[in-house]
């Protein structure tokens, strides 16, 4: 079995697939990949299922080596990766396609410089163990994944066998990769991106003010965001009066309003309850989106409804069916 | 009484079926006693649970609620609502429960128990009134949350209720037993908690090596044990 080695670990890189959704009744998080498509694309570019595990970075990248080479692909945030090695000049790793790299590889990833989270995958996907049915990291629980924790310099990560699909890529001393590539992501604008969203079951507890400064205020997202969730600060929103809430059933997307006035956006990693009010659900087909926004960055809100919801996640996967479809001819 | 506010006759007696956001339905019961919303709501996961539809993910049970998590690409929102209309024309409180009994053992010395005497001060009562009153109570789960395999019991005696901490604890040990307002609960991994911990079972609540991953679901009856410390130490490992 070959393996994936942390030379520098970067900011926060765990392993990630689809997570635990069926446990949310015993108050499991559902972890996995923030940004699915990104993690969907990079696994199916090397011939991997959709759900293989694969490494999701924060923010700034690590510095990986390939003692065997593999074939990967990098996918979502864009952190520059690039392969060096000190008896050849350095060169650029592509995105959104198949790449082999040979044995030995070293590849860097520098910070962010578009979008949040970069996604890294292996023909073969990451083969830790399965806890409770996934491979995804649980931070909270420090469970599944590499150890339950974020990478750290040493981290020798096991790949899977792969049944050599994709071979059609040259082996030999540099890396090589195909001519095409597969349209990413939409990443968020730097300036200001825009979520839709359903409104919650609480949000006729907002003042009359706050139901209608929501859909034209800005919010920036806080540094106190993670896996969990962000905190969005802006212009307070106000509650009338919350009276009581018990704690009831949230998911991945909801916006919840604690005290404070600024709304914290769940995701991946969020609980699966919670007593704050329900003001605003973004949608499915955003969540990618929403999971490739950065500390610092600016967000509104526009409303949509359940039918536009559902019709717009559809339309995105049969989006990403061709897209496959296109790798597959490719392949 | 004017016999049109009735609860058992109001006209919004009826459950709201509300999406949460689009991949997700909550049923909820906001007209009918806390107790009475419970019954309903396990009766309504639990003919689910014999009627899956392929594109349901998840149900979390809460108080008063029901969150069932589906995929929108599978399911409609029409299939699903209808699908939750006709299981709750059907109900009945003759439907038989499929909960389960579970004992805990529960050992209440100093040890483990950094708020019991100040919480006894504050009601007036001896430890050991403390100790009789929460062990003897018997206790339902309402929801598992939180953390993981956090069980929040209803059931805990009037006399015991007892506001939250006003500065929760950076760390409460997993296994830990604690009252926060009217319920109680046990700590299932080591957290930040706000709420009096009076004692600690030996059992673990969150086990993510066995299937289920935790020992308790909403629905279950508690009865607790009061152990030893000798008996503590001695609970066999799972």
């Amino acid at each position: 079995m070959s393996i994936v080695r942390v030379l520098r670990a970067g900011l926060s890189t765990t392993v990630q697939d689809f997570g635990r959704p069926s446990l949310r009744e015993y108050g499991v998080s559902c972890a996995g990949a923030m940004d699915r498509l990104s993690h969907e694309l990079a696994n199916r570019l090397v011939g991997n299922p959709a759900e293989a595990a694969t490494l999701e970075m924060t923010l700034s990248g690590d510095e990986l080596e390939w003692p065997d080479g593999g074939l990967i692909a990098v996918t979502g945030g864009e952190m520059s990766p690039v392969l060096f090695d000190v008896d050849l000049p350095e060169s650029r790793v592509p995105l959104q396609t198949p790449v082999r790299v040979p044995p030995g590889a070293r590849i860097r990833f520098g910070t962010a410089r578009r979008g949040c989270r970069s996604y890294v995958a292996v023909a073969g996907g990451l083969a830790v163990p399965r806890v409770m049915g996934s491979r995804s990291t649980y931070l909270r629980a420090n469970i599944g994944g590499f150890q339950g924790r974020i990478l750290q310099a040493g981290d020798e990560i096991p790949v899977g066998d792969s049944d050599g699909q994709r071979c059609d890529l040259a082996t030999g001393e540099g890396i090589s990769f195909g001519k095409w590539f597969v349209r990413p992501l939409d990443l968020p604008n730097s300036e200001d991106a825009g979520l839709r969203v359903m409104r919650g079951s609480h949000f006729g507890l907002l003042s009359e003010q706050s139901q209608a400064s929501i859909w034209t205020d800005r919010f920036v997202v806080s540094a106190r965001s993670d896996r969990m969730g962000y905190r969005l600060s802006g212009n307070a929103l106000n509650v009338q009066s919350t009276g009581d809430l018990l704690s009831e059933g949230t998911a991945i997307g909801t916006l919840q309003l604690p005290p404070d006035g600024d709304p914290i956006l769940l995701m991946a990693d969020s609980a699966p309850t919670g007593g704050y009010a329900r003001i605003a659900h973004v949608i499915s087909a955003d969540l990618p989106l929403a999971a490739q926004l950065r500390p610092g960055q600016q967000v509104h809100f526009k409303e949509t409804t359940l039918q536009t919801a559902h019709a717009l996640l559809r339309q995105q996967r049969n989006d990403i069916e061709k897209a496959m479809l296109r790798i597959r001819l490719q392949g | 009484m004017n016999p049109l506010i009735h609860p058992l006759i109001h006209p919004l007696i009826h459950p709201l079926i509300h999406p949460l956001g689009d991949s997700a339905v909550i049923v909820a019961w906001p007209n009918v006693s806390d107790s009475e919303a419970a019954e309903r709501m396990e009766r309504l996961c639990g003919s689910l649970r014999a009627q899956w539809h392929r594109g349901y993910e998840s149900l979390v049970p809460a108080f008063a609620s029901l969150a069932i998590h589906y995929s929108p690409l599978i399911l409609s929102w029409e299939q699903i609502s209808m699908h939750l209309e006709e299981l709750l024309a059907a109900d009945s409180p003759n439907v038989p429960r499929t909960s389960k009994q579970v004992e805990i053992p529960v050992c209440y010395a100093d040890e483990f128990a950094p708020d019991l005497a100040e919480l006894a001060a504050g009601h007036g009562l001896s430890v050991d009134d403390v100790i009789r009153s929460h062990s003897a109570a018997n206790y339902r789960v309402r929801m598992i949350g939180f953390s993981p395999g956090f069980p929040y019991l209803a059931g805990l005696p009037e006399l015991l209720v007892t506001s939250r901490r006003s500065t929760p604890r950076l760390k409460v040990p997993a296994g830990s037993v604690a009252i926060g307002g009217c319920q109680t609960g046990i700590y299932s991994l080591e957290t930040p908690g706000g709420w009096h911990i009076i004692g600690r079972t030996p059992l673990a609540m969150f086990r993510p090596d066995l299937d289920p991953p935790c020992l308790l679901t909403a629905g279950d009856e508690v009865i607790i044990v009061r152990v030893s410390r000798e008996q503590f130490y001695d609970w066999p490992a799972v």
